[in-house]
């Protein structure tokens, strides 16, 4: 049933430890990058993923310059340093998505290898299956990192959008950020909304 | 209870990857039955051609965003009692305000975790009894 289902995903922090099914399993903590055993196989992954950071991070470095070299000129402060931020945070997104990405394929790799190891220790179908969800649990994970793109994506465009707007001169504030409310803080907004 | 792994779901967004994330998770929680749609207009139409059980929907997209889906769907007879979830990057006060009073199910603010939209999707399906 689907309830039950759900309730096998795990949250993904980064700091989440693994749970094993066996003692022998225990060398699944959360994995090392300097781990030579999981550090081959995900070489191409990271290759890629770092040639898709590096295009974002110069991409954001270009909107940024762009953005002071405005605000020199015009001696505007408002807008370009909110596009600053913004690429700030767009910087950030991609490294934490990152960091999780590889954090999490790494970890499953270690978790497909203590499955393979499995086939020599006798392991019973359940242990053998519990790990297997554990693999699962981290590559959902990366799934959900992947995330970053919308969000990185948004950004950028507001990004562009100001700068747009600068450099055509046209006043109008921009859109002053609120502040952004936390999951939490949306959910008691909410409850309250609909009592 | 009713079964609701059979339930289908429609994922509104404009980015494919978002859609493609969604639909992963809905995938690890047991639902298979997922449509899409790259913005509110397209979603509409499905809607209304098609019969769904969930929507699961961004706020800023092209052509039609996500308010003005929601205010459509709770303003179609046919469709106004359809749970409608909104996962969004916007995340002040007002938008919250905005999606509550539009009739949201419920309100996902990016980034999220696979437990959040796990949580949230009981929430909706308890309290509208499904």
């Amino acid at each position: 049933m689907a309830t039950k289902t759900a309730t096998k995903i795990r949250k993904a922090p980064a700091k989440a430890p693994i749970k094993t099914v066996a003692k022998a399993a225990k060398v699944a903590k959360p994995a090392k990058l300097t781990d030579t055993v999981v550090s081959r196989q995900p070489a191409k992954a990271r290759a890629e993923t770092g040639v898709v950071l590096q295009e974002l991070k110069s991409l954001a470095k270009e909107l940024s310059k762009a953005a002071k070299g405005l605000e020199s000129r015009n001696g505007k402060k408002g807008q370009p340093k909110e596009i600053s931020t913004v690429l700030g945070n767009v910087e950030r997104m991609t490294a934490e998505a990152a960091t999780k990405s590889l954090y999490e394929a790494e970890a499953a790799q270690q978790g497909v290898k203590i499955v393979r190891d499995s086939l020599s220790k006798n392991w019973s179908r359940e242990q053998i299956e519990a790990q297997l969800k554990d693999v699962s649990a981290h590559l959902t994970n990366i799934v959900v990192a992947q995330e970053f793109q919308d969000l990185a994506g948004q950004s950028l465009r507001q990004a562009i959008k100001a700068l747009v707007g600068a450099i055509i001169m046209v006043e109008g504030g921009g859109p002053t950020e609120d502040r952004r409310l936390s999951q939490t803080e949306i959910d008691g907004l909410l409850q309250n909304l609909m009592a | 209870m009713a079964d609701r792994s059979a339930y289908k779901f429609l994922v509104v967004d404009d980015f494919s990857t978002m859609r493609r994330i969604v639909r992963n998770l809905l995938k690890e929680l047991g639902f298979t039955h997922v449509d899409e749609a790259e913005d509110g207009a397209v979603a509409l139409d499905k809607l209304k051609a098609n019969k769904y059980d969930f929507v699961v929907s961004d706020w800023n997209m092209p052509n039609m965003d996500g308010l003005t889906l929601l205010q459509s769907v709770r303003a179609d007879a046919n469709l106004k009692g359809l749970p409608f979830l909104m996962i969004t990057a916007e995340a002040k006060k007002e938008n919250i305000i905005a999606a509550a009073q539009a009739g949201a199910s419920g309100y996902i603010v990016k980034p999220f975790t696979a437990g959040t939209l796990q949580e949230k999707m009981d929430k909706i399906f308890d309290k509208m009894g499904m």
